[in-house]
């Protein structure tokens, strides 16, 4: 419907059921190579001329050029190597990259005649491999060298001078195709063909697998031009080849052909190949094949005669299936299984949690039969948490943090009971938020103001104690001479020194 | 831990003062006055803290089975022969089971195991929540309804060549005309796609991927030179986009002369041809006044044309048996 789109990662998401059709998604920059110039020039009213600044960055837009990504290949349309009935059906490829397709220029070097705009560079060519087989070759392993200087007899694309002689690409290892020159020239598209010949889509992505990474539901598609061969009352072999036309505009039917006589060799970015015949083979065919029932081993013909029976038909009915139990004692014998994707709706019981597999095991006395569903769903559950380091540092993390809250209530229970504060105490602590420790502080605080205040108001003397930590041990303090013992000294007329001396020796002696 | 009161009496306290948080305590007399302690008094029955997000996260995972070996899933393969579809209702205590078993890690005695019968009803809330947001989140899309938590889930597994040959098929499940939520949609194996709903769908579409469509044409007979196409309309003069043009028109499909049968005239298709006198696609449709004020025609309106209708199968597993 939109012509062209520009690449927007902030497109709307599509409502399921609609498609939008692009006519091309545009790249803010083809791949290829470019000069990046910046030059200053400055002025001055009086002078002469400036000496100018100059200077040049080459820079190389890359993307895929010779090979392509597998994964960038979204589907291929007939599905590979399927049989069906596609007669009436054109093959194309669904790529996962929305602007491939017009990332490059079909014509890098001298473009024969002017390409029309949003021509792709892709382009699918079927072969009927039945009459045209011989003529094409299977995409072999050669290098990008091989593919652009072929020799004799074969033409390969011109893609300039640079790169033939760029070692770093021609040494690329690719996979190329020779196709006989009149074949390629009768069922290549032509190059005013192209650009209705691949366009993009974009749908919604609410109802597709998940798949890998982020789906952003934009795809570019690209169409062949040729239906699958088809013959009636034969099957027949139809060959896809998707194909870089990349310097091969020169040789498209009407810009002139390949020359008489020559091979062309084309890389081949993917290669599929389907049969077309009067089997069911359509999405619808195969759909309608396919054999709806609940999720349970076949049991309906089993007979149901005796009690025994009947009760394994209806273990098998809900989804049970028999399976062999290795005991721990060594014994074997048969016990049920059922799969999470059960037959019949369950009750969800919730007497969780099971602290053992053991206690999750269920036992039949009255026909003495293990049930180990749910046995083996813990120990599946532990083995795969056991495998993820992450996660079992983060469930030891979360424990811990648990029992440290556990810790602080309980030593808060603990001084609120032990202290209770008084009633009618306090605003004196408005700020709101504090440490833990900050306000058992000021509860302790509380209530020690609550039993001490009226004591201190009635004045009186308190008696004060001083801590030990402060208390001052003369007889610790060695060089200290008490009062006493420095007028003695004095008076004696003894040497100050002598005397200190003498002191904190005197223990010693 | 503190030991001023016996370890049993204290970790009973625990559960019961987890048991306790959601309800609100009566507030201690002696504390009733200040709001200092009443900070306090709140404190004393803590909420457990919530479980990691990125662990939850990883639980649901686990009930919506990643990582579940698919002989777990599939314990006996008569169950899932090839080519076809098996539905089923996940068993939320196998899937309980699970949950039991990654949190049994790390469980070296009586405190840790109290711990984890303390926390086990807010563990489940909290993956219940989780387990909507599986899919989107790996979508990197927006969560759309965490409509039913901890609903029923049902699903089917499919086994066909259709999963392997069409990839980007898609799935609508509904109940009572209600479009169902996608838990989980992934393959298991190239041709086993695993498909699950929040809740039980009566109602079960698999569609062709939309953009996979087909080009195609209309043959009169297998061997007829030319063949043909319905026209669309491309939104523009009232015309619904994609919808047939009133009257049903026709548009030939030219093929190339020359020996090589089957290759379509793209030019001649599209733009017509004087000799011999060929009406193109863009005279048709622009004298069915289907164009727009500039006669655009690209490659995106000739796929409107020439896209082959949706494949589409409609289940209805109630009716199964």
């Amino acid at each position: 419907m939109t012509s062209t789109a520009t690449l927007d990662a902030s497109s709307d998401i599509l409502p399921a059921g609609q498609i939008t059709f692009f006519q091309a998604v545009l790249p803010p920059v083809q791949a290829g190579d470019y000069t990046l110039l910046a030059m200053q020039r400055p002025t001055d009213a009086h002078a002469a001329e400036l000496a100018r600044y100059e200077v040049a960055q080459q820079l190389r837009v890359d993307g895929p050029r010779y090979t392509l990504p597998p994964d960038l290949v979204q589907l291929v349309y007939p599905p590979a190597n399927h049989q069906g009935d596609f007669g009436t059906s054109f093959p194309h490829v669904v790529l996962s990259s929305p602007d491939l397709p017009w990332v490059r220029d079909i014509a890098p070097v001298s473009p024969p005649a002017p390409a029309p705009a949003h021509t792709p560079w892709l382009a699918l060519l079927t072969v009927y491999v039945a009459t045209e087989g011989e003529l094409v070759t299977r995409p072999t392993r050669m290098t990008v060298g091989d593919v652009l200087t072929p020799g004799a007899g074969v033409v390969g694309p011109d893609l300039g001078a640079a790169t033939a002689g760029d070692p770093l690409q021609t040494g690329q290892p690719c996979l190329a195709v020779d196709i006989d020159g009149a074949l390629f020239a009768a069922i290549a598209p032509r190059l005013d063909e192209l650009q209705y010949l691949a366009h993009a889509r974009q749908v919604s992505t609410a109802d597709k697998e998940t798949g890998g990474g982020v789906q952003a539901g934009f795809y570019s598609v690209v169409v062949g031009n040729r239906l699958a061969d088809s013959a009636a009352g034969a099957a027949r072999d139809s060959l896809v080849l998707l194909v870089s036309l990349e310097g091969h505009a020169a040789h498209l039917p009407d810009q002139g052909g390949p020359p008489a006589n020559t091979k062309v060799r084309l890389f081949a970015m993917a290669s599929w190949s389907f049969t077309t015949g009067a089997f069911p083979g359509d999405f619808i065919d195969l759909m309608q094949a396919v054999g709806v029932d609940r999720a349970q081993v076949p049991h309906r013909d089993l007979p149901a005669t005796t009690a025994a029976q009947q009760q394994v038909r209806m273990a098998l009915d809900i989804g049970y299936v028999p399976l062999t139990d290795e005991t721990r004692s060594g014994e074997r014998s048969t016990a049920w299984y059922r799969s999470p994707l059960a037959a019949y709706a369950t009750t969800r019981d919730l007497h969780g949690p099971y602290p053992t597999s053991d206690s999750a095991m269920r036992y039949d006395p009255g026909v003495g039969v293990f049930d180990h569903s749910y046995a083996a769903a813990w120990q599946v559950g532990r083995q795969l948490a056991l495998s993820d380091a992450s996660f079992t540092r983060t469930m030891i993390a979360w424990r811990r943090q648990a029992y440290a809250a556990a810790a602080d209530a309980g030593s808060d229970a603990l001084l609120t009971a032990r202290l209770p504060a008084p009633a009618a105490t306090l605003a004196f602590d408005a700020a709101p938020p504090r440490s833990r420790g900050e306000q058992q502080h000021a509860h302790l605080q509380s209530v020690l103001r609550a039993q001490l205040g009226p004591l201190t108001r009635a004045g009186g003397d308190l008696p004060t104690v001083t801590p030990r930590r402060r208390r001052l041990d003369p007889r610790r303090q060695p060089g200290v001479l008490s009062q006493q013992s420095l007028e003695q000294a004095r008076q004696d007329g003894e040497d100050l020194v002598h005397t200190i001396v003498a002191h904190v020796h005197k223990d010693r002696r | 831990m503190q030991s001023w009161k016996p370890r049993q009496t204290h970790l009973t306290g625990l559960v019961q003062a987890a048991a306790a948080a959601a309800a609100p305590r009566p507030a201690a007399t002696s504390f009733a006055a200040t709001a200092a302690t009443a900070t306090t008094a709140a404190r004393a029955a803590p909420q457990p803290p919530p479980l990691p997000t990125t662990a939850a996260t990883w639980l649901a995972q686990l009930r919506l089975l990643y990582g579940v070996p698919i002989e777990y899933l599939v314990p006996d393969w008569r169950m899932l022969p090839a080519e076809s579809v098996r539905f089923f209702f996940l068993d939320r205590n196998f899937t309980d089971r699970l949950v039991d078993g990654a949190l049994s890690i790390g469980v070296h005695g009586t405190r840790d195991a109290l711990q984890n019968a303390a926390a086990a009803a807010a563990v489940r809330a909290q993956v219940d929540a989780a387990e909507t947001c599986v899919r989107d989140a790996l979508r990197a899309a927006t969560s759309t309804d965490p409509a039913a938590l901890g609903a029923t889930a049902a699903g089917f597994v499919m086994r066909s060549l259709v999963v392997s040959g069409w990839p980007g098929l898609e799935v609508r499940g509904s109940n009572a005309g209600q479009p169902l939520p996608l838990l989980r949609m992934d393959r298991l194996a190239p041709d086993i796609l695993l498909v699950l709903f929040a809740g039980v769908p009566d109602a079960v579409n698999i569609m062709e991927p939309p953009e996979g469509l087909h080009f195609g044409v209309r043959k009169d007979s297998a061997d007829a030179p030319t063949g043909y196409t319905f026209l669309r309309g491309l939104g523009h003069n009232g015309q619904a986009a994609g919808k047939q043009l009133p009257g049903t028109p026709r548009q030939t499909v030219p093929f190339r002369a020359g020996g090589r049968s089957g290759v379509v005239d793209v030019r001649t298709l599209v733009e017509g041809a004087t000799s011999p006198a060929f009406v193109g696609m863009r005279a048709t449709l622009k004298s069915l006044g289907a164009l727009d004020g500039q006669d655009t025609f690209t490659s995106a309106e000739l796929a409107i044309e020439m896209v082959r209708s949706a494949g589409l199968q409609a289940f209805l597993p109630t009716g199964a048996k």
